[in-house]
């Protein structure tokens, strides 16, 4: 039998996982958009013949970019304690978790975003160049506006991604339903809990691509 | 209006050193059309990108209004371009703005205000034909509707120039026409100059007043679209503008046996002489016979150029006055077989 006390001691526990975990992703994929777009526009402006080369800046942040990507997340949350502390003054909860997933996802964003800028057409460029188009111009009005819709895409596989991290931060106390799988559902065995963990994780993530899927679709004039 | 000495552009890669233009020297005057034909990888796209400095020449001048512009850089260079127009085989348009907003484009990164770039959008798209389909997105529009947007986008900053990157290339030949005719009458609207770079001849002919012809990097001949078509003073020229006279397949034409003398000469029509009647006077006056084995004609911006492979026979001596005739009357010919 169901006990009711029981399922609403769950679905306070859950509700409040699911806030975090929602509050953590927001939060994280905001900030990592913050700095990440920036580099990939750098990534992509730097390379050979486009509007800004310069090898050695390309080389160099795509090295970065390489080697933070190399490191296990679950390693990083642990080695950037100290500069969380230092931003947000603890180490647990949901607010701390989000240092280290920003941290995380800056590289992941920075990769994503130059995917995303390196579809538009080379030609698109030169036409805004044959206009007398300035960089800061041809980045702000023809490669972003032109491939929005793509990296839209971009942002949803982004959060995705950064709800499985905050899974991962949630093993080290920092709050969210991946907290309550591993506190509840593996320490203790309450296995209904995690897997009812599980779907709440599983429909967050299926919300996130749907929204992400039409808003691109939404703005994308051109397939139309 | 535009003046190029002795433009060289050297391409370097990894496995050495490419020369895409070599020895240029080519002079567009103020209002003209001026048209460059070549095949591909011939350098013409090289040529007309260095005019705005999409590429930037290894070597050489380029004079636009008297201004030096290869060394042109960041602010200035964007000045520079502004001031010249382009468009391009592919359009190049922004897919994720309306057609008004292509156009407003060059006009945002001018410091348009926003008031006046609604009015001059308004005024570009009605001189183009594309009132109706302002709010209209790229995607939506065919080829040569495309092409137009681009047009009045290039237009937006009144430029000196409009620069054709084989903007026709793409577009199916009666799509090719109405953009001719748009061209033209923008030429003649705006008293605008325009350098088109093209492989099609087609193009050449139907707007063009100068014509200069690019192959394997150098420029071989320049002339008046006239001039280049009806005495191509290159092979490559001939091979591009026309028969040269070889390929008209005559081979097996076998001469008639008790026939004295015959000459086979290929004659040229321009302008008036186009009208003249040529043979029957031949025949008449010299009592040569006169054997049509090919004959075309052809119009370049609507005056006929005609074209005519003819056989004459009869004794020595009437054969020679009767070319002797055709020479008088400012005919060009060339004998093709004697």
């Amino acid at each position: 039998m169901i006990d009711i006390k029981i399922l609403a001691e769950y679905a306070g526990l859950l509700g409040k996982g699911t806030i975090d975990t929602l509050y953590m992703v927001v939060l994280a994929t905001t900030f990592a958009y913050l700095f990440g777009l920036p580099f990939g526009v750098i990534l992509v402006i730097t390379d050979r013949n486009h509007v800004l080369p310069s090898k050695k800046l390309n080389a160099l942040l795509g090295g970065v970019i390489n080697v933070m990507r190399s490191v296990p997340f679950i390693i990083l949350l642990i080695a950037i304690i100290p500069f969380t502390r230092l931003v947000v003054g603890t180490t647990i909860g949901a607010t701390a978790s989000v240092v280290p997933l920003v941290i995380g996802a800056i590289p992941f964003v920075a990769r994503m975003v130059e995917t995303s800028l390196k579809e538009i057409d080379r030609g698109t460029i030169e036409a805004a160049q044959s206009m007398g188009a300035s960089p800061w111009e041809i980045i702000r009005k023809v490669m972003i506006p032109e491939t929005l819709p793509s990296i839209i895409l971009g942002v949803s596989i982004t959060t995705i991604t950064l709800v499985g991290y905050s899974a991962m931060a949630g093993a080290v106390g920092g709050g969210g339903l991946g907290d309550i799988a591993i506190r509840y559902g593996y320490y203790r065995y309450q296995k209904d809990l995690m897997i009812l963990t599980i779907i709440l994780l599983v429909v967050i993530v299926q919300f996130i691509q749907s929204v992400g899927n039409f808003l691109s679709r939404k703005i994308d004039k051109k397939n139309k | 209006m535009i003046k190029i000495t002795n433009l060289k552009k050297v391409y370097k890669n990894d496995s050495g050193q490419i020369t895409a233009l070599d020895q240029i020297d080519l002079e567009v005057k103020k209002g003209e059309i001026f048209g460059i034909i070549g095949l591909s990888g011939a350098g013409k796209s090289t040529l007309i990108r260095c005019m705005n400095l999409l590429e930037k020449p290894t070597t050489g001048s380029i004079l636009i209004d008297g201004q030096e512009i290869v060394e042109l850089q960041g602010m200035q260079l964007r000045k520079l371009r502004s001031s010249l127009g382009m468009i391009f085989q592919h359009f190049n348009l922004l897919m994720q703005r309306t057609v008004e907003g292509n156009v407003a484009f060059p006009l945002e990164i001018a410091g348009v205000s926003k008031k006046d770039i609604k009015t001059r959008a308004i005024e570009l798209l009605e001189l183009v034909g594309l009132s109706d389909k302002k709010k209209a997105y790229p995607a939506q529009l065919s080829g040569g509707q495309k092409q137009r947007v681009a047009i009045a986008r290039a237009l937006a900053n009144n430029p000196k120039v409009l620069l054709c990157d084989e903007a026709t290339s793409a577009l199916d030949p009666l799509t090719t026409k109405s953009i001719l005719a748009l061209l033209k009458d923008i030429n003649i609207k705006l008293g605008l100059t325009i350098v088109l770079i093209t492989h099609e001849m087609g193009v050449i002919k139907e707007i063009c007043d100068h014509v200069a012809v690019i192959d394997n990097n150098h420029i071989v001949e320049v002339g008046t679209v006239i001039e280049v078509i009806s005495t191509p003073a290159s092979e490559t020229s001939r091979r591009l503008f026309g028969y040269s006279g070889k390929e008209i397949p005559l081979l097996d034409f076998q001469q008639e046996p008790g026939v004295e003398y015959s000459i086979r000469i290929k004659v040229t029509f321009t302008g008036k002489s186009a009208l003249k009647p040529v043979i029957s006077n031949i025949v008449r006056q010299y009592g040569v016979d006169a054997n049509i084995l090919f004959g075309n004609i052809d119009y370049v911006q609507g005056a006929p150029l005609g074209e005519l492979v003819l056989e004459l026979s009869g004794d020595e001596t009437s054969v020679r006055n009767a070319l002797g005739y055709i020479k008088k009357i400012n005919l060009a010919y060339e004998v093709l077989s004697a």
